[in-house]
């Protein structure tokens, strides 16, 4: 299984987010620390789901206003959205 | 014990509380937002949903827009500090405690202010506050309940005025979160500080300020934040431009059940709880010969905030008398509001105050009352 990390400038935003898809659309995430390869300017969070939510949460994190530094694939961390 | 002085903080707490507050330091007492393992993510996940349980109480839409700090007194003065400029001017109340009007003097070589005075029931003219609106007032900065006399101040046409005349709108809600409906998008409030641990049934060390406008604080300390550690820079995304440091986890915890009780029993029957003995206190001192109530009557718009004074006796020797003989705690003196005081027509005199809060019961008030008339 494919995994993405939607990565945020702080641990409130990636609650915010996590929250967020869990109550509109019941997308379960793990909240983790961004690995440092994806380089967003030192320490922040990710929430990491399954691959297959990346259109869904992307309009989440578009419509809610939320601020995030971009989607990434797990493992080789390319940038996605 | 007959503990009579919640407006300083509320004892006991819910046992739900307590439990928290042991829970979280026994089991996932991790630094939040600075780690990436299981019990640090837990413990950023109690820090949030504490926060979205806080914006939903006041009515505030974005969790992110809720700051913990220690105390009211923090949030009073990192939006009194970080909101005015040199030239600036603030209205502010002679019935504010303290944490505003010490904050608003610290400022008074860089800024103007203007403290809008109170009638002896400690009650402003909303009308005669707009007059002293100028070009340059930036804020208004008003408690919602007067610590010292429980008197209510007018939220709403205070929150119109600001409307009308584009002013930013700060509410000390110290003595009112937990007791009277706040509905920060309703009322028209910017920014709102509240203890955690009065009438919200926190811990103490606990604090909120909710921020309902576009216009941030600057901050007034900085550091660590747990996010974009390579810049030098505070961050400028909310919560983290007004958080630094380790949060009061612990603190916070005990916080989300102190808030889940409080919304358990109602606002609306907290008030009606505290006004019963409210009225009852009010009713049994107004029969005794030498101890007068300042401020409002028992039906009037106000909480169960009651300050008396003894004409005769001094108000300190009562408060130990009190305590010594009858095992009763009470505020005595000048309750950090001394303009409230010299409205109210006690700067001369202080007062004992007794602060109701839900754990109280009608015989505690009764035994004051017994107590109170030994001494009459």
């Amino acid at each position: 299984m494919n995994y993405i990390l939607v990565v945020f400038a702080s641990v409130t935003t990636a609650n915010r987010l996590k929250s967020l898809i869990r109550k509109k659309y019941g997308i379960e995430s793990t909240l983790i620390q961004t690995p440092k390869a994806i380089g967003v300017k030192g320490c922040s969070y990710a929430l990491k789901m399954e691959e297959k939510y990346v259109d869904t949460v992307w309009q989440v994190v578009t419509d809610s206003g939320v601020s995030s530094k971009g989607i990434y694939t797990e493992g080789n961390y390319f940038k996605i959205r | 014990m007959i503990y009579l002085d919640n407006a300083a903080t509320t004892w006991p707490k819910p046992e739900s509380v307590y439990r928290a507050v042991y829970d979280c330091m026994k089991y996932f007492g991790a630094n939040p937002g600075r780690s990436g393992h299981k019990m640090a993510i837990k413990a950023a996940q109690e820090i949030y949903e504490c926060r979205e349980l806080v914006a939903e109480f006041f009515s505030l839409s974005n969790a992110e827009n809720v700051i913990f700090t220690q105390n009211a007194t923090q949030g009073l003065n990192i939006v009194i500090k970080g909101i005015l400029n040199p030239g600036d001017h603030i209205i502010c109340t002679a019935m504010d405690h303290n944490s505003i009007l010490r904050t608003v003097y610290s400022m008074h070589e860089d800024i103007e202010y203007t403290i809008v005075d109170a009638d002896k029931y400690g009650q402003i003219d909303v009308s005669y506050l707009e007059t002293l609106v100028k070009p340059n007032t930036k804020l208004i900065a008003m408690t919602h309940v007067s610590n010292v006399c429980g008197t209510v101040l007018p939220v709403k046409e205070v929150s119109q005025i600001c409307k009308k005349h584009n002013i930013l709108f700060l509410l000390d809600a110290s003595q009112s979160a937990g007791i009277l409906d706040i509905d920060m998008r309703r009322d028209n409030i910017d920014y709102l500080c509240a203890p955690g641990h009065k009438s919200l049934y926190g811990p103490m060390g606990t604090g909120v300020l909710l921020i309902n406008s576009p216009i941030i604080p600057k901050p007034i300390y900085v550091g660590g934040t747990g996010s974009n550690s390579a810049s030098l820079s505070q961050p400028d995304i909310l919560p983290d431009r007004l958080e630094s440091g380790t949060l009061n986890l612990p603190g916070i915890s005990g916080l989300y059940k102190g808030i889940e009780f409080v919304t358990q029993i109602g606002t609306e029957n907290i008030l009606r709880s505290e006004k019963e003995m409210t009225s009852f206190l009010i009713d049994g001192l107004s029969e005794m010969k030498n101890f007068k109530i300042s401020g409002l009557g028992k039906n009037e718009n106000r909480t169960g905030v009651v300050s008396f004074y003894h004409t005769k006796k001094d108000c300190v020797e009562i408060a130990e008398y009190l305590n010594l003989e009858y095992d009763i705690a009470i505020r005595s003196m000048y309750h950090c509001a001394y303009l409230a005081h010299k409205a109210l027509g006690t700067d001369g005199t202080g007062t004992v105050r007794a602060s109701i809060g839900y754990f109280n019961k009608l015989s505690d008030i009764k035994t004051l009352l017994y107590a109170l008339e030994k001494i009459d």
